[in-house]
């Protein structure tokens, strides 16, 4: 054989020897499984290794504005294996004084050194294999922990034992607590509950391995890493949240009610801006501990007119001056009394429908319903108004347990020569605040009804995962003209009816106000009642609508007006006080408006500003100047006039009297430096004197109040 | 061919052999990045930083190859002698000022650049290199005792020595490399049993030695494993590795989803093809092994195929030290052989070890890249 032949020779010995070799690792690596197997997953079990899910962080809940209503944080319980494999005696003795030491600082468990110096040793010892040395230790404290002698030898050498446990934090505490909800404890509700698979994100895997009898400890890192939950941007406004809630508390206390509840909505988006929920406790606190907006549908009484009476308009029955028989506030429905509550009716027989509403009379509203309603043929047309006003539908708001509403369908069980009279005035039947609220938003609205919004969007980090755009349930639930008659009795309650103690004072509300007997079926003795009060405001654009319900009040009066409704003025004035947009000019009005209302003159500014004002304010104004400057004149009694304010040019003016962003206004126009003292007010004093010639760049000083 | 050459200018040589390494390459990417999970943890390190680093010496290498690929096996035979002296001078300066790690002065640190570097994987390549190159100028006289054996033998067992206190594993690779390398390269096959005879003769020795004087040598030590080797199921790494490669079954737990990554010893390293098998599965783990295969098939074939007998030597010594390295890594995860601590070549994290597999296979590629311009002689 050639040399090279001898060595390619020798060389396929070796290759062959190789690939049975290779041949030969994959066999055992099949063997190792098929036939081992069961042998190794037996041990695997035996030698007890885990793997157990890995909670993911869940997402936040925010504000609208992006504040923090709920979010995880973890906490970590710190044990410590003495005799973790990295520990040798020699590395246990050379350390343990130093992390005797560390643990003697860094804990409170009113151990000296010398103390946690014993117990490591002892634990040692013993082995003892879960030594506790902190619990509830936060993210940035673990580190410190971590770095210290021994445990920084690293998972599983170090005997450092880390195991997190989540926390759900809700920074606002009492605010809107029910409607954000709880992801555990006994059973999920509110916006936990029902987002909560957006919200949760992606459990990941964790190690846990056996150290000792019933010991059971988890990995260091995870297996496979948990992905995050997503965030959710609700609708509410925590300003506005802490009004709405404060508002109801101070007169659920007042009152001494079992609960109460309100809900302010945005009338356009059908946002809800604010929900609040507060439920008297054992000890005589309240506290959000059931979503009685959302979840319960009780007899709304005289909110429930309103339907009535749009039902009547859309139907064309009635027109809002039509003189209608109360008879004295009495009427026999059957062999059932129907009385009304107002003291007012009875010295009337007749009144006109617009103020039967005003009085909330239920003789009138039962009687009209009776008479175009109860025809048999007709009946159902009352109830397929109903249907389109969205009463007999749930809302469908994002949220899980929404009670449905109770209707009662002629021909049903219950439904008697009865049932259409005591429906009219809002028994009978079952609402929950939030659909009595979306259908006098969409009242507000100009007819157009919108589903009630809780969430506007998810998020990942900044990224928007989803948005929730405003719903319209119904573009138009009645006629523009039966709608704006609505309106008009809404109005007309907040002016002269039974919500005129109610009626803001710079700005005007419409609303219902709502009584119920809750017993009344059982006979008279001991009433409960719950007092509901629904409307919105202000009157022009309506930007909130509001209902407030507050079930069985035990003191200090019991009806909707005493009761509900000066929660819905409390809000609305406090709203109205801190959302800009609801003022026309948001330097110029909110002193004017003060002084306006109680000088109601001598106003100096732009012409069509202070017009403008006045249209808000419902105030006439009978003669306006055609100059850019006026000055506001009392008229008569009630009336105003906008007077000339005559700037003379060439001159300086008079600016006093004028608010300070006009005068800067007038006289920078003129070419002056302006300088101005004092804080707020008007100008009271001006350094060049009215009628002097003006220079060019010339400075002028003005001064405040 | 031209055209061939002009299109393939970056990876001459043998292409299939460059696919494999390219296929091995790319799975130690996946394999690397969650097996190194843990290391990365427990050095507060970012998960990605191995992978990065990995990245870096993967270029590196790739780079190494395809320039060594362009070098004739004729310039590699007139450095190999020079090369031979400096990794003997490399691995006595690193016996006497190495850097120690983990118990073992295997490490020299590189000045200016503050790297560390291993040189007996540089004296593994450069031996390899050596031997072939005697082997090569002794055919003449290749049976002879004193004239081709002895003067063989004699540099392996040095370096094998030198490398033997740090890192036994490594000697004895290479000192069986070399016995085989001899073997094909026609050294009489009766020295070679005379070699063994000898040393098993001294080893037994050395035992008897050990068992008067347990302090001296720790032939507990190596009794242990030989014992924990044959009559048990083997020591805790052994059943976690085994258990990792049961609970992989056929397709494997999956990528990024290793349970025993956190029970391995260095799944990174020397248990990576446990780990392997645990997360792709016996199919994975089969893939390795042909891939491998392949390596050494496409090696044999370059062996067939030279005309030179130093380019046979070398493209042959190299490749099966490379894969005999690599089936013995896996043999040791699935207990066919005791345990040992070889990293797998590529596969396994370590910075000079994938430059110098690198440069071995730059070297064989390079053999078959100019197979047909040489004339033989």
């Amino acid at each position: 054989m050639s040399q090279k032949g001898n060595i390619v020779f020798n060389g396929r010995l070796i290759f062959a020897f190789i690939f049975l070799l290779g041949l030969s690792i994959f066999i055992k690596t099949a063997y190792v499984q098929r036939v081992e197997g069961e042998k190794w997953m037996s041990k695997r079990d035996a030698i007890q290794l885990q793997v157990k899910p890995l909670e993911a962080d869940r997402g936040e809940i925010l504000s609208r504005n992006g504040r923090v209503l709920a979010t995880s944080l973890t906490y970590y319980t710190l044990h410590m294996d003495p005799l973790a494999s990295g520990i040798t005696d020699e590395l246990f003795a050379q350390h343990v004084d130093e992390l005797a030491y560390q643990l003697a600082l860094h804990t409170d468990a009113n151990l000296t050194p010398g103390g946690w110096r014993e117990r490591l040793k002892t634990a040692r010892e013993t082995g003892k294999r879960y030594l506790l040395i902190k619990k509830n230790v936060a993210e940035d404290e673990l580190k410190i922990f971590r770095q210290f002698p021994l445990f920084s030898l690293g998972r599983n050498s170090g005997g450092l034992i880390v195991e997190p446990t989540k926390k759900r934090e809700r920074p606002f505490n009492l605010l809107a607590d029910r409607t954000i909800g709880r992801d555990r404890e006994n059973k999920p509700v509110g916006l936990e509950a029902a987002f909560d698979d957006v919200l949760s994100g992606q459990e990941g895997k964790m190690v846990w391995r056996k150290i000792d009898a019933g010991v059971w400890v988890p990995d260091d890192i995870a297996l496979v890493n948990p992905k995050s939950g997503n965030d959710i941007i609700t609708t509410i406004d925590i300003n506005k949240q802490d009004i709405v809630e404060s508002a109801l508390l101070k007169r659920l206390e007042y009152h001494d009610a079992e609960y109460g509840t309100a809900i302010l909505m945005d009338v356009q988006t059908g946002d809800i801006v604010a929900i609040a929920n507060l439920s008297k406790l054992e000890n005589g606190g309240y506290w959000e501990t059931y979503n009685n907006a959302i979840g319960k549908s009780t007899e709304p009484g005289s909110t429930f007119k309103l339907a009535t009476v749009l039902s009547l308009l859309e139907d064309e029955y009635i027109s809002l001056d039509d003189s209608i028989s109360i008879n004295y506030g009495k009427a026999q429905f059957f062999e059932q009394e129907m009385v009304d509550a107002g003291r007012e009716s009875f010295s009337m027989n007749r009144t006109t429908v617009q103020r039967a509403f005003e009085i909330s009379s239920n003789v009138a509203f039962a009687n009209l319903a009776d008479y175009y309603y109860r025809d048999t043929r007709n009946e159902g047309q009352f109830l397929k108004n109903l249907q389109s006003f969205g009463l007999r539908d749930r809302t469908e708001i994002s949220l899980l347990g929404e009670a449905d509403p109770f209707i009662k369908e002629p021909g049903a069980d219950g439904w008697s020569g009865t049932t259409i009279p005591w429906m009219s005035i809002g028994y009978e039947v079952q609402l929950t605040p939030l659909q009595m609220l979306t259908f006098y938003n969409a009242i507000a609205n100009d007819g157009k009804q919108m589903r009630p919004r809780l969430v506007q969007e998810v998020r990942k980090y900044d990224s928007v995962k989803k948005y929730f755009k405003p719903q319209i349930i119904n573009k138009r639930i009645a006629s523009k003209r039966a709608v704006s008659q609505v309106q008009s009795l809404l109005e007309g309650v907040m002016i002269r009816g039974t919500g005129r103690d109610l009626q803001p004072t710079y700005f005007r509300a419409a609303g219902k106000t709502g009584t119920t007997q809750l017993n009344y079926r059982n006979g008279k003795s001991n009433l409960k009642y719950q007092a509901s009060f629904a409307g919105y405001f202000p009157v022009k654009n309506p930007k909130y609508s509001c209902i407030v319900v507050i079930n069985d009040p035990k003191a200090n009066g019991y009806y909707g007006s005493t009761v509900a409704g000066p929660v819905f003025k409390e809000i609305a004035e406090r709203i109205y006080s801190i959302d800009k947009q609801l003022h026309v000019s948001e330097s110029f009005i909110p002193d004017r408006l003060r002084s306006l209302s109680s000088e109601l003159g001598y106003q100096v500014g732009q012409s069509e500003e202070l017009e403008q004002i006045a249209e808000h304010l419902d105030l006439p104004i009978d003669y306006r100047t055609q100059s850019e400057y006026a000055i506001l004149m009392k008229d008569g009694q009630e009336n105003l006039s906008l007077m000339k304010r005559s700037v003379v040019h060439g001159v300086i003016p008079d600016v006093r009297n004028m608010g300070v962003r006009d005068a800067v206004f007038a006289l920078e126009n003129l070419g002056m430096q302006v300088e101005v003292r004092g804080e707020i007010g008007k100008v009271k004093r001006q350094t060049m004197k009215p009628g002097s010639k003006i220079m060019r760049g010339g400075k002028i000083t003005i001064f405040l109040e | 061919m031209a055209t061939l050459r002009y299109t393939n200018i970056l990876f001459k040589g043998d292409k299939p052999l460059w696919l494999a390494l390219g296929l091995l390459i790319l799975f130690s990417f996946v394999v690397l990045y969650s097996s190194t999970a843990g290391l990365a943890a427990d050095s507060n390190l970012p998960s990605y930083y191995f992978l990065f680093k990995h990245g870096f010496f993967v270029v590196a290498g790739v780079a190494i190859m395809a320039a060594i690929s362009n070098i004739r096996p004729k310039m590699i035979l007139n450095v190999s002698a020079i090369l031979w002296l400096l990794s003997i001078a490399l691995l006595v300066y690193t016996l006497l000022f190495g850097v120690e790690y983990n118990d073992a002065r295997r490490w020299i640190r590189l000045p200016v650049i503050g790297m560390t570097f291993q040189p007996s994987e540089f004296a593994k390549v450069a031996l390899l290199l050596y031997v072939a190159r005697e082997l090569t100028n002794r055919q003449g006289v290749i049976k002879d005792l004193s004239s081709a054996f002895m003067p063989i033998i004699i540099p392996v067992c040095l370096t094998c020595l030198l490398i033997a206190p740090s890192d036994l594993s490594t000697a004895l690779l290479m000192f069986v490399s070399c016995l085989v390398l001899m073997f094909v390269g026609r050294v009489s096959i009766k020295y070679i049993f005379w070699l063994i005879g000898i040393g098993l003769f001294l080893f037994s020795i050395l035992y008897l030695f050990g068992t008067i004087f347990p302090d001296v040598i720790r032939v507990h030590t190596w009794t242990g494993r030989i014992d924990e080797f044959v009559n048990t199921d083997g020591g805790y790494q052994v059943q976690y590795s085994k258990m990792a490669i049961s609970e992989g079954g056929l397709f494997g737990v999956g990528a990024g989803n290793s349970v025993f990554r956190n029970f391995l010893p260095h799944p990174y390293s020397d248990f990576v093809y446990a780990f392997i098998v645990e997360e792709y599965g016996l199919l994975g783990g089969g893939f390795l092994v042909a891939i491998f295969s392949i390596i050494m098939w496409r090696v044999f074939r370059i062996v067939n195929k030279t005309k030179m007998t130093f380019e046979a030597l070398v493209a042959f010594g190299l490749g099966f030290m490379l894969v005999l390295q690599a089936f013995i890594n896996m043999a040791v995860a699935v207990k066919l052989v005791p345990v040992t601590g070889l990293p797998m070549p590529f596969m396994s994290l370590g910075g000079t070890s994938l430059l110098f597999t690198a440069m071995a296979f730059g070297i064989i590629l390079g053999v078959s890249n100019f197979l047909t311009t040489e004339v033989p002689e």
